[in-house]
């Protein structure tokens, strides 16, 4: 039964990271059916809500930012020297986040925890630029990339899912309900 | 209204041995590759003086192997941690090709990092140690469960269940009427079928491959309605039958079915979208058989013409097919399968699906003549009881086809419950005698269900969320009633009612914290009735229903329709508004052209049916209204 748990676990959890950054996963109803009586016209669909433009589109729009981060980060690494070359990358890592996140039509994201999220990730941030440019400690690639990117991308989530909340105040649709 | 068959003891199987016959020949085969595979890595390991291809070698008979024998037992742990992932994803999804990917990638790594290979035959011996252990528990738990079977057997000879036989369809089946709170709760379904075929608005949108993806929920919705419709309203059309047909041809969107080509080709390398001219996939044609196949018993054979349902790929691609392709592939499948059950997922074998399967079967045979069912019904029983009971009498959830193994644990009440739901109608012993077992785990207490405690007990699979045990309540609902234990069914709505937040939007209610899945199975369990899935599928409606007058068209939701019966002559509504008080017109057909009819209950008293035998009968409707034309 353990395993059993532990795969339900899983599923939950792979959801719950599945969904980040995405529409509610299912809305409460669907929009109100109508049927006119026999020999009446039938009644016109009300207009469908249009859904907010994205800004980018987010393929491309990640690919690009990708590829300049590769590009410029290797270029100052180069040129430049390990600091400018690590706050390119970081700098370069965190604007992918935000240009992809920021794609996503406002309306569709989740706003519960975003300034938590934000403000976690800046924390970490801090914490790690301190380890990385004044204690000067180095990792292999793979945890060197965990460690130092995991607070930009964790605060470009917050920040790029709490920015609508700041530049609108305008509330979130209430939902009917009669709980019983 | 049911004859009953003679009373005879429904026993649990007792095995010939520890694994069933076909289930032996597999995991044979699968010991003998390990093994042969074991053989190779063995002289690899002895022979070969470079350590990078001894710890690959080593990597490829147990995940991780390399690092085993290199001493690093972190990630060896580490390797066999995303191998187990890669299991899971496996299972999920079909990925057959993801545990060869994940063993190669990782024995490589490990030949990579391969530096003093000290501890080679801990290596070597993890894996064939396992499965010798593996073996015994198997064994032992077989032997207990063995003889917790033969306990079972001796109270089962006396217990009394008894399967009933056809219902006397001339004398009519039971039509009740729905409360308000039932048709409340149905439109939520209606709501959901009847917006344009093209949209899912309402829907959940999580994933295309597991329980909570967008077919499930076109499943559950359709068989919602069909049900509401057998038992509370069979003369009764209009929008109740539209909406099991947007069900039907939502299904037809290619998000509900492009699924398939994927787990086909990471499943089975084959790059092949065709939904239905496969040798798996019955979770798609065994669930929707079964839609189609209540959709024509209750109203018309559309779906039967070929080429009516047509699965459309891209502007250059599309598969026709019809509700006898659906069939002919199970029937086909079913026949090919040397476990006669068959994959939903490539290789993973659902006993629940392959329900749904012979109910599709059962009901194409009873529809249009042909034997599907009754060719394969005893194989799939044999099946069921030699590859797939346990020796305590419990229902096996999965088993891969290749490898012949299950997952023993995955015998969940859940597993169980649904399965004894959907198998009354083609296997009603089985179904039976699981009931049986079941009902030992459950308690009433206080007129309130509570549920044997088991780890997977609060997961919604319509959202994956492990927050609420709703739908095993609904689940009991639905199979308690079924089976006929309305106690336990009463209980189990009650429970629901009593303790379920609802929402409601302009009289449309559902259960607030469950997902839309549960919420339509929770209708299709509050329309049910004893045998219920059992003759829409298995004995279909009386001659009276299907040539009787019906209420053809009404609008929607100025009138919901609660109870809608004919005898063949005359037609008894049940009607109540919506949308407040309403003047409103009803549109009955199948009268008999020219002839005038009495009405009672509506605005005018008589009514003469036009040459295509339909009538116009206007209604005041401010409360509960019975309408009569005779």
């Amino acid at each position: 039964m353990g395993c059993c748990l532990a795969a339900a676990l899983i599923i939950s959890w792979v959801r719950r990271i599945w969904r980040v950054g995405r529409g509610p996963a299912d809305e409460p109803f669907p929009p109100p059916a109508r049927r006119s009586a026999p020999g009446a016209a039938r009644p016109e669909a009300p207009p469908r809500p249009v859904a907010p433009k994205p800004l980018v589109a987010a393929g491309p729009a990640g690919a690009l930012a990708v590829l300049a981060y590769v590009g410029t980060a290797e270029l100052l690494g180069d040129a430049s020297g390990a600091h400018l070359h690590w706050l390119a990358r970081d700098l370069l890592w965190a604007v992918v986040l935000v240009v992809v996140l920021v794609a996503v039509p406002a309306s569709r994201r989740p706003r519960e925890g975003s300034r938590a999220l934000a403000v976690a990730g800046a924390t970490w941030t801090f914490v790690m630029l301190v380890d990385a440019h004044l204690l000067g400690r180095t990792y292999s690639p793979v945890l060197d990339i965990a460690l130092h990117l995991l607070g930009f991308a964790t605060m470009a989530v917050g920040m790029a899912r709490w920015w609508p909340t700041l530049l609108s105040s305008s509330p979130t649709p209430a939902r009917s309900g009669a709980p019983t | 209204m049911t004859s009953t068959l003679e009373q005879r003891p429904l026993l649990i199987p007792v095995p010939d041995g520890a694994f069933g016959p076909t289930t032996r020949l597999r995991i044979t085969w699968s010991i003998g590759v390990y093994t042969a595979l074991w053989l190779v890595v063995l002289v690899v390991a002895g022979a070969a003086t470079d350590d990078g291809w001894r710890a690959a070698a080593l990597g490829l008979v147990w995940p991780g192997g390399g690092f085993v024998a290199g001493g690093s037992f972190v990630l060896a742990a580490v390797v066999l941690a995303i191998f187990v992932l890669g299991l899971v994803v496996w299972w999920f999804f079909g990925a057959t090709i993801v545990p060869p990917l994940v063993l190669a990638g990782t024995a490589w790594w490990g030949a990579a990092s391969a530096d003093d290979l000290d501890h080679v035959g801990l290596a070597l011996a993890i894996g064939p140690t396992l499965v010798v252990l593996g073996l015994l528990v198997h064994l032992a738990r077989h032997r207990s469960q063995k003889r917790i079977g033969a306990e079972l057997n001796r109270e089962l000879a006396t217990a009394g269940l008894v399967v009933g036989g056809a219902p006397d369809l001339d004398a009519g089946l039971p039509v009740a009427e729905s409360s308000a709170e039932d048709l409340a709760r149905l439109r939520f379904g209606l709501d959901l079928a009847l917006q344009p075929v093209d949209e899912f608005t309402g829907f959940t949108h999580l994933d295309q491959y597991r329980e909570a993806a967008l077919r499930y929920q076109l499943n559950a919705l359709s068989y919602g309605l069909s049900m509401a419709q057998f038992t509370r309203t069979p003369a009764f059309g209009g929008y109740l039958a539209e909406a099991q047909r947007n069900a039907i041809e939502k299904m037809l969107r290619r998000k509900a079915w492009a699924y398939w080509a994927h787990e086909n080709a990471w499943g089975n390398l084959k790059w092949d979208p065709e939904p239905v001219e496969n040798s798996e996939n019955i979770m798609l044609t065994g669930f929707y058989g079964l839609q189609i196949g209540m959709y024509e018993t209750l109203n018309d054979d559309r779906y039967s013409q070929p080429g009516s349902l047509a699965f459309r790929w891209n502007a250059k691609r599309t598969y026709d097919h019809s509700f006898g392709s659906l069939a002919s592939s199970i029937h086909r499948n079913m026949n090919a399968s040397e476990y006669t059950l068959f994959p939903c997922e490539p290789n993973w074998i659902y006993t629940v699906c392959n329900t749904f399967g012979i109910n599709t079967l059962v009901s194409h045979d009873r529809l249009h003549g042909t034997t599907y069912a009754a060719e394969v019904q005893p194989t799939l029983q044999a099946a069921y009881d030699r590859e797939f009971v346990r020796p305590d009498g419990k229902l096996l959830g999965v088993r891969a086809a290749h490898l012949g193994m299950t997952w023993n644990f995955w015998a969940s009440p859940s597993v169980q419950t649904t399965t004894t739901y959907w198998m009354h109608a083609a296997l009603p012993e089985l179904s039976l005698r699981t009931w049986w077992l079941l009902k030992r785990g459950l308690e009433i207490r206080d007129g309130l269900l509570h549920l044997p405690k088991f780890a997977t007990k609060n997961l919604d699979p319509g959202n994956y969320l492990m927050l609420r045990d709703t739908f095993g309540h609904v689940v009991t609902m639905m199979a308690a009633r079924e089976i006929g234990d309305e106690e336990y069914a009463a209980a189990a709505q009650r429970t629901l009612d009593e303790r379920e937040p609802i929402e409601d939007r302009d009289g449309v209610r559902r259960m607030q914290r469950s997902s839309g899945l549960a919420n339509l199975y929770a209708s299709l369990g509050r329309f049910g009735r004893e045998n219920g899935l059992r003759d829409l599928v298995a004995h279909g409606t009386p001659a009276a229903w299907r040539t009787g007058p019906v209420l053809a068209e009404c609008a929607y939701p100025d009138v919901l329709v609660a109870k809608a019966v004919t005898d063949g002559e005359a037609l008894d509504l049940v009607l109540l508004p919506g949308a407040g008080p309403v003047r409103t017109d009803l549109a009955i057909e199948r009268l008999v052209p020219g002839r005038d009819y009495q009405v009672t209950g509506a605005a005018t008293n008589t009514v003469t049916a036009d040459r295509e035998g339909r009538a116009i009968v206007t209604v005041e409707l401010g409360e509960r209204l019975e309408v009569r034309v005779y």
